[in-house]
C-alpha cells in the first residue's frame, strides 16, 4: 500500500502546501458564511465588522481545537498501537470536562484567572482519566485493545454522568449554558481564551513533532524500539502527558468534541503513509479544516438554530468508528 | 588475541518474580559466531533479551567491552549492538525504506535529517541483503522470509559490532533458511561481525556456529564447539529423547538424528 507518488520528497512538501491552501480557502469562505452573510464591503462597516471579527476568532478557535485534537488522537493511536484510539473514546475528553466543572464549583474565587485555571483543571482531569483507563485495561503486564476501548468507554461514560450530576445539583452556581458547552461549543467568550489555547496547542503539537522519529519506531513494537535505543517507557509516558495536555486545552474552552482525533488521523494515514514527520503536520491541517467545515455546517444546516459542534462530529465520526472496527477486526483481534 | 565483546557474570534473568535462568556466565569474543540452543522454555530468548538490555537482569550483569550495559545509554548501546526479533512486524504500514532508515536512529540527533553518509550505509546494507527490489514496497506486502531480510538489513544499518538474533529462520522454508544463514556467515567471516543467534534447529547450529551454548534446566548445560556440545549423551539429557550423532559427510560437522518411536515403547 505504499503511495508511489510520495516517494518523491517534493510531492510531500507539495501536499502540505496544498493542505495549507485548502485551509486558507476554508477560512476565507467560512468567514463570509454564517447566520449573517457578510460581503467584502461590509468589513468596513462598523456593525458587520464586529461580527466578522467574532467569526474570525471562532474560526481560529476551530482550527486550533480541530488540529490539536487530531494530533492528540494520532499520538494516542501510535503509542497504544491501535488505530481506534481517540481522546474521546479513551475518556480523556470527559476527564478534562469533569476537571473543569469541579474547578468551577470549588474555585469560584479563582475565576478571574480562568484562562489558566480552566486548562489546568482540565489537564488534571484528563491525566486522571488516561491513567485510570490504562490501569483498568492492564492485565498481566499487557494492555489488550478490547480492554482499552472498553475501559475508555466506561470511564468516559461515568465521568460524563458525574459531570451531568454535578451540573444538575449546582445548577445555580454554574455558568449559563453549561450543557451547551459540554456538547462542544466554539464561541469565543474572551480573546484571552484564544491566546491561552493558541499557546498550549503550539507547545503541545510542537513537542509531538520533535518526537516523530520515536513515534515511527514505536510502531515496530516495544522490543524493537528498546533495541534501537528508544527509552520507550519514558517517551510513552511523556507523550501521553502531552497528548492529554493538547486535549485538555481544547476541552477546557470548547467542551467535549468527539471523534475528530479518530476521523482525521485515519484519513491522513490512508492518504499519506505513517511517517510521523509528515503525518503530524498533515493531521493538524486536516483537523483544522475538518472542524472549520463542521462548524460552518453547525451554524448553517438548520438556520437559525445552531447545532452543537460535538453533535456534528459525532454524527460523522460514530459511523466511521463502527466501520473501522468492522474492518480492523481481523487485524486487531487476531 | 581477540578481545571479549560481550560477557555475562553470574547473570540471573526472567520476568518479575519468575526466575528462568540462574548463574549464567559466558562471553563472546570479537568475530565469533555463537549459537544459543536448548529445549523449549529453557530461556534462550530471555537470555538474548537480557543481553540486549530489552529486559533487565534479576541479578548479575551483562558487560559490553567491559562496561555494565545497565549503565550505558540505550542509544550508545544501539550503535554497537543490534537485535533482530523472532517475527518483527509493524503495527501501522511502513515502506521498507522507512523501516530501514529507522536503523539510523541511534546516530541522529533530534531534528537532524539523514545525510548522504546515512543513505550510503543504507544502500550498502540493501545490496548485502539483496533486497534492492523491495525497498519501495510496504512491509506488509512481503513474505515472512523477505521481511526477516529487511529486519536484518535494518540491524546492519545500525553498523553494529555485535548482532543478536532470536531464531531468525523459525518460520522459514529451508531455501530462505540457507539464504539467511549464508548471509550471516558472510557477514561474520568477511566483515568480522560478531553474531549471537538463538537457534531451534541443532543441525543448523552445528553447521554455522563456531561455538554453541546449550541451555537446559535453568542454567548452562554445556558451552563449547559443536563437536563438544552436540554429543549424544548431552543432547539426550537436555531434550529428554534418544538421538544418534553422525558426521555430516560434506561439512564434517556433527549432525543429530532423531529416532522415531521412542515414546510408544
Amino acid at each position: 500500500m505504499e503511495k508511489p507518488w510520495l516517494k518523491n520528497k517534493k510531492n510531500r512538501f507539495l501536499l502540505i502546501l496544498v493542505m495549507c491552501l485548502v485551509l486558507s480557502m476554508v477560512i476565507i469562505s467560512s468567514a463570509f458564511f454564517g447566520a449573517v452573510s457578510i460581503s467584502l464591503g461590509d468589513i468596513f462597516g462598523n456593525i458587520n465588522r464586529n461580527i466578522f471579527y467574532l467569526r474570525l476568532q471562532r474560526i481560529m478557535l476551530a482550527a486550533l481545537v480541530g488540529g490539536g485534537l487530531s494530533v492528540a488522537g494520532l499520538v494516542f493511536q501510535s503509542i497504544l498501537r491501535n488505530p481506534l484510539a481517540d481522546p474521546y473514546i479513551l475518556g480523556v475528553s470527559s476527564g478534562g470536562g469533569l476537571g473543569v466543572v469541579i474547578m468551577m464549583i470549588l474555585g469560584m474565587g479563582l475565576l478571574r484567572f480562568d484562562a489558566l485555571t480552566f486548562p489546568l483543571s482540565s489537564f488534571l482531569g484528563s491525566i486522571f482519566a488516561i491513567l485510570l483507563v490504562y490501569r483498568l485495561a492492564r492485565v498481566e503486564g499487557r494492555t489488550p485493545v478490547q480492554n482499552l476501548l472498553l475501559s475508555g468507554v466506561i470511564v468516559g461514560t461515568i465521568f460524563t454522568n458525574v459531570l451531568v450530576f454535578i451540573v444538575w445539583i449546582f445548577e445555580d452556581k454554574m455558568a449559563k449554558g453549561i450543557i451547551w458547552w459540554l456538547l462542544g461549543n466554539l464561541d469565543v467568550i474572551e480573546p484571552r481564551f484564544l491566546l491561552s489555547i493558541l499557546f498550549l496547542e503550539v507547545i503541545g503539537v510542537g513537542t509531538v513533532l520533535l518526537f516523530s522519529r520515536e513515534l515511527d519506531i514505536l510502531s515496530l513494537g516495544e522490543e524493537e524500539a528498546l533495541a534501537l535505543g528508544v527509552e520507550t517507557e519514558r517517551i510513552k509516558k511523556f507523550l501521553l502527558l502531552i497528548a492529554s495536555l493538547i486535549t485538555a486545552a481544547a476541552v477546557s474552552f470548547c467542551g467535549i468534541i468527539g471523534f475528530v482525533g479518530l476521523i482525521v488521523p485515519h484519513t491522513m494515514r490512508l492518504l499519506l503513509n505513517n511517517e510521523h514527520r509528515l503525518l503530524i503536520p498533515a493531521c493538524f491541517l486536516g483537523g483544522a479544516i475538518f472542524l472549520i467545515v463542521s462548524d460552518t455546517f453547525a451554524r448553517k444546516l438548520i438556520m437559525p438554530v445552531e447545532i452543537p459542534i460535538g453533535v456534528i462530529t459525532a454524527l460523522i465520526g460514530g459511523p466511521m468508528f463502527i466501520y473501522l472496527l468492522q474492518r480492523k477486526k481481523k487485524i486487531l483481534f487476531k | 588475541m581477540p578481545e571479549t565483546l560481550l560477557e555475562t557474570k553470574n547473570l540471573s534473568c526472567g520476568y518479575g518474580e519468575k526466575i528462568i535462568l540462574k548463574d549464567i556466565s559466558f562471553g563472546i569474543k570479537e568475530g565469533e559466531f555463537l549459537g544459543i540452543i536448548g529445549p523449549n522454555g529453557a530461556g534462550k530468548s530471555t537470555l538474548l533479551k537480557t543481553a540486549s538490555k530489552i529486559i533487565s537482569p534479576l541479578s548479575g550483569a551483562v558487560y559490553y567491552q567491559g562496561e555494565d550495559i545497565s549503565k550505558l545509554r540505550r542509544k550508545a548501546l544501539a550503535r554497537n549492538m543490534a537485535y533482530v526479533s523472532q517475527e518483527a512486524q509493524a503495527w501501522f504500514s511502513f515502506s521498507v525504506l522507512e523501516i530501514l532508515m529507522m536503523g539510523r536512529y541511534p546516530f541522529l540527533k533530534r531534528l537532524e535529517a539523514e545525510g548522504k553518509a546515512d543513505w550510503d550505509i543504507m544502500k550498502k546494507a540493501v545490496s548485502l541483503t539483496d533486497i534492492g527490489e523491495l525497498i519501495y514496497n510496504s512491509l506488509d506486502e512481503l513474505s515472512s522470509g523477505e521481511r526477516q531480510l529487511v529486519f536484518i538489513a535494518k540491524a546492519l544499518i545500525q553498523e553494529p559490532k555485535l548482532l543478536l538474533l532470536d531464531e531468525p529462520t523459525a518460520h522459514l522454508d529451508i531455501g530462505h533458511e540457507m539464504k539467511i544463514f549464508d548471509l550471516l556467515r558472510k557477514l561474520n567471516r568477511q566483515y568480522r561481525l560478531s553474531i549471537i543467534t538463538v537457534l531451534h534447529d541443532l543441525n543448523l547450529a552445528g553447521q554455522y556456529c563456531d561455538r554453541l551454548l546449550l541451555l537446559s534446566g535453568g542454567g548452562i548445560k554445556k558451552i563449547g564447539t559443536p563437536e563438544e556440545v552436540l554429543e549424544y549423551k548431552t543432547i539426550e539429557e537436555s531434550y529428554n529423547t534418544v538421538v544418534v550423532v553422525k558426521e555430516n559427510p560434506i561439512s564434517k560437522k556433527p549432525h543429530v538424528f532423531t529416532i522415531p518411536g521412542q515414546f510408544n515403547k
